[in-house]
């Protein structure tokens, strides 16, 4: 009960960092032999992966390392979590004389911002990229630490989609109704149920609607749904004209606010809010590129493979290749685990390593 | 990926030292003052541990000390170079940018005779501050002191709920303005005791919330 409270808070105030203990955690009963995993600590993926391991009974050990309480994706991207954390995990918890290997599973998509030669340099300890999804890890065990191609990418099922439309209309619910409970308290109820249906609507329709999701898709439907209510608004419930305009016109504001990072909020598309800002040099970072493969340098070695979590890139002739550049969403994985730098995105890459 | 939030934090370290300013209403830039002047002497050889933008490692190099300066974050240590530069002591402060974890291989033994530490340690987990400890007592030399002051979690529950009631409006300030927060640490004295360090003297302040730990190591 406690744990469904936990999880329902962090749904809907995703957007804030949950930090939870740090250090080693034993699931079940390890031996020297038993895999040691690693995750960020953020909550709500500690408490997921720590119910998927137990309830498939694996016994392991689970490092957890300080990310600020951020997921492992935004950490990674972000430089909260890099070598230096999972280095640090390592030796203050002293893992190296609990088990006879040396060989770490990380999540794979901490591949933003992990070095894993920078963690075998200090430390000895050679890494793995595991699996994208926690519920994949069990099998991903059995295999012999072997992922199957599905276990790279990234999806964004109906679940998924409706968590992220809890994460912008709660706290949108709680800064919108503030406002309306002063300047126009008789709607806040009207309010409320708007904003809850604007992001249930956005994020059921992502897939349905026409084109690659983005802020002009956001005001279409904004624009759609501002004549839906103002139809409701004047034909069903009677609302004074300056209600109509209100509700309306709030309608589209929504989907707007939303619609800033839609695509961003999916993991299957770059933010477009993100690039934006960067290439007006508003943030640091690479703004929008095209990834191309270099065959002189490429070894075949698979690794670009291994971490992009759009499946970009195949193998052909024993040299990757860039099978379908539309899908990159410019998660910088692919260029910065590459050991030969083969991969170039058209711009210098020094400058975006964390 | 929504990092909207993250970008808003990225940007954090330029506004460190104003949220770091309201969270101890100045008190820290006084506490800093206090170890430059009552700790440090002229040729020290000090290791700041965590140095962020520089102004604990400014005030020892401006006491003549040759003053290691250690951090994690880029964007801190971008920001301390120039602080250091505008007042002069290139020559005085050596910045790297390393975690204190990886000090096992960077520093030799008895390299130090004074670290200082000011709101870091409240950042690692028990076993990290552990592990620092030790290897602060292993870098020092024989009489050498450990300066350690951060935010101490106080033991009582009404200790506990007056420093939350307390702390809440300059919490909340502090982040929305400036995104800087610090947090408190508790068992610190014990876990220096643990390390091989005598605590030789402590002082307080902002009501006892944070406190500065003079430790020696002890030896044998």
């Amino acid at each position: 009960m406690l744990d469904f409270i936990k999880s329902l808070i962090e749904t809907f105030l995703r957007v804030l960092p949950f930090p939870t203990r740090t250090g080693l955690r034993v699931l079940g009963k390890p031996d020297r032999h038993s895999p040691v995993l690693v995750t960020a600590n953020f909550d709500l993926t500690v408490r997921r992966v720590t119910r998927v391991l137990t309830q498939n009974k694996i016994d392991c050990y689970l490092l957890i390392v300080n990310t600020k309480g951020i997921n492992v994706w935004c950490a990674a991207k972000g430089g909260h979590f890099t070598a230096d954390q999972v280095v640090s995990v390592i030796k203050a918890s002293g893992i190296g004389e609990m088990v006879d290997h040396r060989q770490l599973i990380l999540p794979q998509l901490c591949t933003a911002g992990v070095n894993p030669r920078e963690i075998h340099q200090k430390t000895g300890w050679h890494t793995k990229f595991g699996p994208t999804y926690a519920r994949d890890i069990p099998q991903y065990i059995k295999n012999g630490l072997k992922k199957t191609a599905e276990m790279n990418l990234v999806e964004f099922p109906i679940m998924q989609r409706l968590e992220m439309a809890a994460m912008w209309a709660f706290p949108m619910t709680i800064l919108i109704g503030i406002l309306f409970a002063i300047l126009w308290p008789h709607l806040l109820p009207e309010m409320i149920a708007l904003i809850w249906i604007m992001a249930l609507l956005l994020f059921t329709l992502f897939f349905w609607l026409p084109g690659k999701p983005s802020i002009i898709t956001a005001l279409a439907v904004g624009a759609i749904s501002a004549l839906g209510t103002a139809a409701f608004g004047l034909f069903i419930s009677q609302w004074s004209t300056g209600d109509v305009w209100i509700l309306s016109l709030s309608a589209l504001f929504i989907a707007g606010i939303i619609g800033i990072d839609f695509p961003g909020s999916s993991p299957l598309f770059h933010s477009e809010w993100v690039t934006w800002t960067q290439e007006r040099g508003l943030t640091k970072g690479p703004g929008r590129f095209k990834v191309t493969v270099n065959p002189e340098d490429c070894t075949g070695c698979g690794i670009c493979i291994d971490v992009c979590p759009r499946g970009v890139y195949a193998l052909e002739s024993k040299k990757a290749v860039v099978t379908d550049a539309e899908k990159c969403e410019n998660c910088t994985a692919c260029f910065k685990q590459c050991p030969e730098q083969a991969i170039s995105i058209g711009m210098p890459v020094e400058n975006f390593y964390q | 990926m929504s990092y909207v939030f993250m970008k808003v934090l990225e940007s954090a370290p330029e506004r460190y030292d104003a949220g770091i300013n309201i969270l101890t209403l100045s008190r820290l830039r006084r506490l800093k003052q206090d170890i430059a002047n009552e700790f440090i002497a002229k040729g020290d050889k000090v290791l700041e541990i965590g140095c962020g933008t520089g102004s604990l490692a400014i005030l020892c190099a401006a006491k003549e000390a040759e003053v290691t300066g250690i951090d994690l974050s880029p964007n801190m240590l971008d920001i301390a170079r120039r602080k250091i530069k505008k007042a002069g002591l290139t020559e005085k402060i050596k910045l790297i940018r390393m975690s204190a974890m990886d000090m096992d291989t960077a520093f030799g033994d008895h390299s130090f005779n004074v670290i200082t530490s000011t709101l870091v340690f409240s950042e690692m987990s028990p076993e990290e501050i552990r592990y620092v400890l030790n290897q602060c007592y292993r870098v020092l030399t024989a009489n050498g002191s450990l300066l350690i002051a951060d935010e101490i979690m106080p033991q009582s529950l009404l200790g506990k709920l007056l420093l939350f009631l307390f702390r809440l409006p300059f919490v909340i300030i502090a982040y929305i303005f400036t995104q800087t927060t610090t947090r408190a640490v508790s068992g610190l004295d014990e876990d220096l005791r643990q390390a091989g360090f005598n605590i030789i003297k402590t002082k307080s302040y902002l009501l006892g919330t944070m406190r500065l730990f003079q430790a020696r190591k002890v030896t044998a």
